[in-house]
């Protein structure tokens, strides 16, 4: 079922953690909130469960104004990051917990239970505490619970950051799956940019309560609209300056040392005169670039690491530093202190406005 | 290293530990007295008089203070054959039940001159310990509610069976000292005896219903007094001028026949410090001691040379008047007290 | 320091405590357990002769009496307080640090006043021109005064009051360290705040009930100074006679086998009560699961 949140507002004292949040999140799909810590996204999703109650704004649930709903009545069901499982019950009774509040009949609760525990491959372990089973398989009771009750909406809050990282990766892939096949509407909450890439279909980025940026992996990653969330996806080199001239999908930027670099541009980049940045991530720098990378400058390498998958290069081109991720090919990369020529393509540089 | 040291100054500490007791015992000098942790220690420890007795004897005097004279007697008992307190002060019923276990030694005429100045009947089972006091068993009155009703104040033991009373009383259970008194006067009354105790039961019976509290302590009585829970109350004469002292208006009376309830001194067998011991109990008995009670807490000396003089001097009885007090036959009430504590706990306690 | 030293030190350590608790309470019990089957006479414990007749004098109807109206009387008090100290250790849980520290403070205040003192102020609320009875008179909803003291209502009032905290404590312990998220877990599941109470909150802090109900419990079964100021000899209770007939009538061994079966008796309800909690615990939840 599709959820929005219309200008969702929340304070805590001084601090607003939610700051006029406006969304909207599809049928089915598999949507992140994905910011650092303090950002307000845990509020966002205690605020759609009903666990927080908001200032202003409201959470529509499928056309219905859910904001004002008890915990208890909401078509939506949380998995907690420590999970919250009942101590005291067995895994099957915390599994059916949600359908006896329903008030399903006994033998449907049975089968449920099985087949939910089954789902996320725990069939045979319902008599067990939860002290009794792996941090893994905690977290699998925990969503088998918020499932069986077959929500309108998943909430998923760092479903996995108490995992190790072994099990956190074959965890991100289980979960899309499960997912995918009940075809639920589910909100990730993580800071983790890789979790979010990896099983999102649309991710928010947060930063002090408000929407950064709105979009699909990609368009976050290699599009990024705002200073915060272009250093926040992953490393980027930076030209600081101010804009010269927009035209035909395309800014320069002239940076206090004098270099002109040129990044492509929608139609809401800053406008000529504006304070901004050129950037450019790594990977997207070639040495000895080809005839298509028609942003270009002279360097000199200060050193190079070997990645295994791929060599970082730090390089010093007059003032500025440079990141270059390159492949790992059969000639051996340049050592430092050799003179090299670095570029990359406009196409691959974004412009931000100055933070 | 560091830990090191810490295990030999914890062996060092132990060691100590050990020796203490050996070492406060080598010193020979000290009397311990046990005795009430009431006016005895108020006397001893507040008043000055313990500072007084180390300067006359030499001996210093430490106080093992008890809050009822059973528990006296009790620890005592525990202590035979090898008694940590040289000298017992406690109620007379109470030291009996001590002499009856054999638990005291005979007083020295030689080493207790004072013993000459007693009057006959301080005298204790041939020696075995000496009244040094003794308390008159009384009755005392809320002023207020009396005045209040309208009622008559009581004069004698009689008074006590008024049916406007009912409700009213305070009484000390069998248990305590003045209950066995006044229970034994009940008996009298009614044509019993000690021997024939009956009596004193069947009267104890028919004010049960209407007793407020079976009390035994002067704290408790002050307090239902104050609050006008009780109006009369069965308990030691100065006891009353206690309460009165502190503001609450009851009016103590004397009725006749006169009980006494006696406080008693005397050496334990075995003391560690017999000589001590001795010298203690003539000081207790010595006028100035007495004559500080007498004036101090109303109690009447049983040492014949003792002027009492002050406020208190009319609530003592002196000389003849001794002669007037109605004596008891302690050797039925020892053998019975058992018997008779179980009996009112059954019969009479839970009445309502 | 060497290795067989720091292996004994731990032991060097706990030598001061084990050596009083020997001296302070073991050898007294064992002597006591001793002086249970002695004879007695006026003159003493007679130490030489072995005998049952303590325990059997407690078969008499007036002392097994005492024993039931002890046992009874402890009962209800720790019901009535289970149920009292319920709501406040919820209601004290929820608050914010400082203000759960001066409740408890609070509610520990009795504990730290001297029994006599207490006494006294029940006397000025219990009593028959006392506040309470005054107010019921004055409200017209009483001729006579209602006897609250000097029978077992004071008692039960007096020790729920006095022994309110061994409850509170562990309780408040127990429930503030539930981690909220359960709740919340159980409302976003569905349940109403009465089911979340009743499935997640009760079942939780049930073993902290239990365990201070039975602390609660032990305490009243030994309470003496209480039943003593507030129900005088009328309401008799174990402890109490057990005073009388050791230091008044000096009969040891009676006093003794008292207070065996006193001690006897408690263990016996303390460690059936937590059978029952280890059985029920595996119990709370839904037939479901079977």
């Amino acid at each position: 079922m599709a959820l929005e949140l219309r200008d969702l507002r929340k304070r805590f004292g001084d601090v607003a953690a939610i700051d006029g949040v406006a969304l909207r999140i599809e049928d089915g799909e598999f949507f992140s909130l994905l910011g650092p810590s303090g950002c307000g996204k845990t509020t966002i999703l205690r605020t759609i469960a009903g666990i927080v109650t908001p200032d202003a704004g409201a959470v529509v649930l499928g056309g219905a104004d859910i904001t004002r709903r008890p915990l208890h009545a909401r078509d939506v069901t949380l998995v907690f990051q420590n999970y919250a499982l009942f101590p005291h019950l067995t895994v099957f009774d915390n599994v059916a917990f949600g359908l006896v509040m329903r008030r399903v009949a006994r033998a449907e609760i049975r089968t449920r239970v099985e087949e939910a525990l089954a789902l996320v491959r725990l069939a045979g372990l319902g008599q067990r505490y939860p002290a009794q089973v792996s941090g893994g398989q905690q977290q699998r009771v925990a969503l088998a619970r918020a499932l069986v009750v077959r929500p309108s909406v998943l909430l998923l809050d760092e479903p996995l950051s108490n995992l190790d990282a072994r099990l956190r990766d074959e965890m991100r892939g289980e979960l899309r799956e499960i997912q995918r096949r009940v075809g639920i509407t589910t909100i990730l909450v993580t800071h983790d940019i890789h979790e979010a890439f990896a099983m999102s279909d649309r991710i928010a980025v947060l930063d002090r309560g408000r929407v950064e940026q709105i979009g699909t992996p990609t368009e976050i990653y290699q599009r990024p609209r705002t200073r915060f969330v272009a250093t926040f996806s992953g490393q980027m080199n930076e030209f600081d300056g101010v804009v010269e001239a927009v035209a035909d999908g395309r800014a320069s930027v002239a940076t206090p040392a004098g270099r002109r670099v040129a990044a492509a541009v929608t139609d809401d980049a800053p406008g000529p005169g504006a304070r901004a940045s050129v950037m450019v991530r790594p990977e997207r720098v070639r040495l000895d670039p080809p005839a298509d990378a028609d942003q270009r400058l002279d360097a000199i390498v200060e050193s190079v690491t070997y990645l295994g998958g791929s060599i970082r290069m730090v390089a010093r081109a007059g003032g500025d530093r440079l990141l270059a991720d390159l492949p790992t090919g059969d000639a051996p990369p340049p050592a430092p202190g050799a003179r090299v020529v670095l570029g990359w393509r406009t196409a691959d540089a974004v412009l931000v406005a100055a933070g | 290293m560091r830990k090191d040291r810490i295990v030999s100054s914890l062996a060092a500490a132990a060691a100590l530990l050990a020796l203490a007791p050996s070492a406060a015992l080598a010193q020979g000098k000290e009397v311990h007295l046990l005795s009430w942790g009431g006016t005895i220690q108020t006397m001893l420890e507040k008043e000055g008089w313990a500072d007084r007795f180390k300067k006359e004897t030499g001996y210093t005097l430490t106080l093992v203070p008890k809050a009822t004279s059973s528990e006296i007697i009790a620890t005592a008992i525990a202590q035979k054959g090898k008694p940590q307190v040289d000298v017992v002060l406690c109620d007379m019923v109470a030291y009996l039940q001590g002499v009856e276990q054999g638990i005291f030694a005979t007083l020295d005429r030689a080493k207790v001159p004072n013993l000459a100045k007693m009057v006959d009947l301080a005298w204790v089972k041939d020696g075995k310990g000496v009244m040094t006091y003794v308390d008159v068993v009384g009755m005392m009155y809320q002023e207020d509610v009396f005045k209040r009703k309208g009622w008559a104040p009581p004069k004698s033991w009689a008074d006590i069976m008024r049916p406007e009373l009912k409700g009213q009383l305070l009484i000390p259970p069998v248990s305590n000292t003045y209950g066995v008194y006044f229970l034994i006067e009940l008996a009298r009354m009614n044509g019993g005896s000690e021997k024939n105790i009956d009596p004193g039961f069947e009267a104890l019976k028919k004010l049960a219903p209407g007793v407020v509290d079976w009390t035994t302590t002067f704290a408790k009585i002050g307090t239902l007094m104050q609050g006008e829970a009780a109006s009369l109350a069965v308990f030691g004469y100065t006891s009353g001028f206690e309460i009165r002292k502190r503001g609450t208006p009851v009016m103590p009376l004397v009725p006749v026949p006169t009980y006494m309830s006696p406080t008693v001194a005397g050496a334990m067998a075995g003391s560690p410090n017999p000589e001590g011991a001795s010298a203690l109990v003539n000081w207790l008995i010595s006028e100035p001691v007495l004559a500080y009670r007498g004036e101090r807490f109303g109690n009447t000396p049983m040492n014949r040379e003792v002027k009492v003089t002050g406020e208190n001097a009319e609530r003592v009885l002196t000389g003849d008047q001794l002669k007037t007090l109605v004596n008891v036959d302690y050797d039925t009430v020892l053998a019975k007290r058992a018997e008779w504590n179980d009996r009112f706990n059954r019969e009479i306690a839970t009445v309502r | 320091m060497n290795a067989g030293a720091r292996r004994w030190l731990p032991f060097l350590l706990l030598l001061p405590l084990t050596a009083v608790l020997c001296v302070g309470f073991l050898l007294p019990l064992i002597q006591s357990v001793e002086n249970s089957f002695h004879g007695f006479s006026p003159r003493g414990i007679d130490r030489s002769t072995w005998t049952l007749a303590a325990y059997t004098k407690l078969f008499d109807p007036f002392y097994a009496g005492v024993f039931g109206r002890t046992l009874r009387i402890s009962l209800i008090i720790s019901a009535i307080t289970a149920v009292l100290a319920y709501p406040v250790a919820l209601y004290v849980a929820q608050l914010r640090g400082r203000a759960q520290a001066f409740l408890l403070l609070v509610y520990m205040s009795p504990w730290l006043i001297n029994v006599v003192v207490k006494a006294f102020g029940w006397t000025l609320l219990l009593g028959p021109r006392g506040t309470i009875n005054t107010i019921l008179r004055t409200l017209g909803l009483t001729d006579a005064p209602v006897p609250l003291m000097f029978n077992e209502t004071g008692v039960i009032i007096g020790l729920i009051h006095g022994h309110f905290i061994f409850v509170l404590l562990p309780l408040w312990a127990a429930l503030a360290g539930i981690d909220p998220n359960l709740r919340w877990a159980a409302g976003n599941l569905g349940a109403r705040p009465w089911e979340i109470f009743r499935r997640v909150t009760l079942p939780l802090s049930l073993p902290a009930l239990m365990a201070g109900v039975i602390i609660n419990f032990t305490m009243n079964m030994a309470a003496f100074a209480t039943p003593a100021l507030l129900g005088g000899t009328r309401v008799q209770v174990v402890s109490f006679l057990a005073y009388e007939v050791n230091l008044v009538d000096l009969n040891w061994p009676l006093g003794a086998a008292m207070s065996m079966v006193l001690l006897v008796a408690t263990l016996v309800l303390v460690v059936l009560s937590q059978r029952i909690v280890a059985s029920g615990r595996r119990r709370v939840m839904f037939e479901g699961a079977r």
